[in-house]
C-alpha cells in the first residue's frame, strides 16, 4: 500500500494535518489531523510499503510496543482510507 | 515596546526565517514561558497564531497543557479555513479563465508562496482587480450568475460579492482601483495611471496547483506598501503587513528594480514612508538589510521606529483594537486642517449622499456628532484622547515627509 499522491503532509509545529490541497471545492472530510508519529507513517508510505514495514518505521522512533503500534497503525490506515488518502 | 511584544516579534521572525538560527537566550526562553499568555493573545490580535505555534515548537518552548491544546485547536480551524481558501480561489480564477479578461490577484493569496509554510498566513478574503470597467461588469454579471451575491453597493473602489458553499460563507472584492482615494489627489492620479494599464506577470502557488496573474515584482512591491499606507491613513495595521512586505521583498528582491522602485516612491511622496516601512521590517521582522538600498537621508529615528512599531502592535490586524485612533492629518495639525479632516470624514461616512453638495453642513454636522457619540459609547475614549493621538501621529508622518515631493 501507498500514500495517494494527490495528498501531501502540512507540518505547522507538531500539529500534522493529510490534506488534498487541489481540489476546487474543499471537504472537511477528507482532512486526516495526526501528530508527528503519524508524519512518519506517511513518510514511509510514499513508497510503496507493508504493515510491517510501518512497524518497523514507527519503533525506530519511538519505544513502543508491538501491540500497541499495530493498534495505532491500524487506526491511521483506517482514517487514511476513508479519506482516499490511501491507493492500493 | 512591552517586553511580551518584543518576544513576540521575535518569535513571529524565527518563525518567517525556520533556516537561520535566531539566538534565544535562557532568560527569554524563561520569560516567554512566563509571559505566553499575553504573547498568544498578541497572536491572536495579529492573526499569527499558527506562526507563534510553529516558532515555539521549533524552540521547544513548554506550554501550558490547556493553552497547548487550545493552540492546536486553533492550527488545525486556521489551517483548514485555509485550504477552504484556496478551493474558493481556484473557483474564482477558472470563471476568470473562462471570461478571458484582464485581471490582478492582490495580496492575500498572491503571497503564500513567499510564506515558509502557506498556513501562517490567513486570509479571509479574495481580492481581484480589475481596472477595465467593461470587464469590471462582465466579471461583476458573470459572478452573479454563478451564484454570487451582493449585499452593499460598490464603494469607492470595490464590490463585495459573497458565496455560500458547505454552510461557508466566503468573500470576493473585486477592486476598480488599487488603493481607495486618498487625500492627496495628486497620488490618487499617478497610482491609477500607474497600475490601470499595467499588465500582470505570472504568478503561482505550486504546493495548491494555482497559476494566476501579479503585479511585477517592482510595482507589486510598491503595491504592498500603499496598501498599508492605506491601512496607516484610516484604522492602521498589524504585523502581518509587515511579514507580508518582508517575505515578498527576501523572496523577489533579485527582481525588483530599486531605481524604478526609488522614482516611483518618490514620485509619490512616499519615499519615507518606504523607508520606515523597511527599518521596522528589517528591525522587527528579520528582513536582511542588504535586501533593500535605503538612503540614510531618508530613514527615521530610532525613537520614530519605536512610536510606530507600539502603534502597530497596539492596532492588530486591521486596526480594530485601537479605540483612540480616529483620525490622521497629512496636510498639517492647525484648525483648517480639522475641518479639512472632517470634510474627509463625512465623504466616507456618507458615500452616497455627500455628492449633494447641498446637504454638506447637515452632513458635516451628523460626522461631528457621530465622532463625538463614538469616541464616548463605542471607542471608550475622550475625544481629547483623540485628537491627542491625532498630533502625535501627525509628527511620525512630517518625520516621514509623507506626501512631500
Amino acid at each position: 500500500m501507498r500514500a495517494n499522491p494527490d495528498f501531501t503532509l502540512r507540518q505547522i509545529g507538531d500539529v500534522c494535518l493529510i490534506v488534498r490541497l487541489n481540489d476546487t471545492i474543499f471537504q472537511k472530510d477528507n482532512v486526516i489531523t495526526t501528530n508527528e508519529s503519524g508524519a512518519i507513517l506517511w513518510d514511509t508510505l510514499k513508497k510503496n510499503c507493508t504493515r510491517k514495514e510501518l512497524l518497523s518505521s514507527l519503533q525506530a522512533e519511538y519505544e513502543v510496543d508491538e501491540e500497541t503500534a499495530l493498534s495505532d497503525i491500524d487506526a491511521f490506515l483506517a482514517s487514511l482510507k476513508s479519506a482516499g488518502a490511501l491507493s492500493d | 515596546m512591552k517586553p511580551a511584544e518584543e518576544l513576540f516579534c521575535k518569535l513571529i521572525r524565527q518563525a518567517l526565517h525556520p533556516g537561520g538560527a535566531l539566538p534565544f537566550s535562557r532568560a527569554e526562553r524563561l520569560e516567554i514561558a512566563s509571559e505566553i499568555n499575553t504573547i498568544y493573545l498578541l497572536a491572536r490580535e495579529h492573526n499569527m497564531q499558527s506562526a507563534l505555534y510553529d516558532s515555539l515548537c521549533t524552540l521547544k518552548i513548554p506550554l501550558p497543557p490547556a493553552l497547548q491544546d487550545e493552540m492546536r485547536q486553533t492550527v488545525v480551524s486556521y489551517s483548514l479555513a485555509s485550504y477552504r481558501m484556496l478551493g474558493f480561489t481556484r473557483k474564482i480564477l477558472s470563471v476568470l479563465a473562462e471570461e478571458n479578461v484582464h485581471y490582478i490577484l492582490l495580496k492575500g493569496v498572491s503571497l503564500l508562496e513567499c510564506y515558509p509554510k502557506l498556513e501562517f498566513r490567513g486570509y479571509g478574503d479574495v481580492d481581484i482587480l480589475i481596472p477595465e470597467k467593461n470587464e469590471f461588469e462582465q466579471v461583476k454579471n458573470r459572478f452573479l450568475a454563478e451564484g454570487f451575491y451582493i449585499k452593499e453597493d460598490y464603494v469607492d473602489h470595490q464590490l463585495e460579492l459573497f458565496f455560500e458553499e458547505n454552510g461557508k460563507r466566503h468573500l470576493l472584492e473585486l477592486h476598480s482601483k488599487v488603493i481607495a482615494s486618498q487625500e492627496d489627489k495628486q497620488m490618487n492620479e499617478a497610482v491609477q495611471q500607474l497600475f490601470g494599464s499595467l499588465r500582470g506577470v505570472p504568478g503561482s502557488l505550486p504546493a495548491a496547483g494555482l497559476c494566476y496573474r501579479v503585479f511585477p515584482p517592482t510595482e507589486n512591491t510598491l503595491y504592498l506598501l500603499l496598501h498599508m499606507l492605506q491601512h496607516f491613513l484610516n484604522s492602521g495595521f498589524g504585523i502581518k503587513l509587515l511579514c507580508d512586505w518582508t517575505v515578498y521583498i527576501e523572496a523577489h528582491h533579485e527582481k525588483i528594480d530599486w531605481k524604478s522602485y526609488d522614482r516611483l516612491t518618490a514620485s509619490l511622496g512616499l519615499t519615507g514612508f518606504s523607508h520606515a516601512m523597511a527599518q521596522l521590517c528589517i528591525r522587527y521582522c528579520g528582513l536582511p538589510p542588504e535586501y533593500i538600498p535605503l538612503s540614510d537621508a531618508h530613514k527615521i529615528s530610532a525613537e520614530a521606529q519605536e512610536e510606530l512599531i507600539a502603534d502597530i502592535m497596539k492596532a492588530g490586524e486591521f486596526g480594530k483594537n485601537d479605540s483612540s485612533r480616529m483620525l490622521i492629518m497629512t496636510q498639517g495639525g492647525n484648525l483648517f486642517h480639522y475641518l479639512q479632516q472632517l470634510h474627509r470624514q463625512m465623504k466616507n461616512r456618507f458615500p452616497e449622499i455627500q455628492r449633494i453638495v447641498i446637504l454638506w453642513p447637515i452632513l458635516w454636522l451628523l460626522t461631528g456628532i457621530c465622532f463625538l457619540w463614538n469616541n464616548h459609547a463605542l471607542r471608550k475614549t475622550s475625544t481629547r484622547e483623540v485628537l491627542a493621538t491625532t498630533r502625535k501621529r501627525h509628527h511620525l508622518i512630517q518625520e516621514m515627509d509623507l506626501f512631500q515631493r
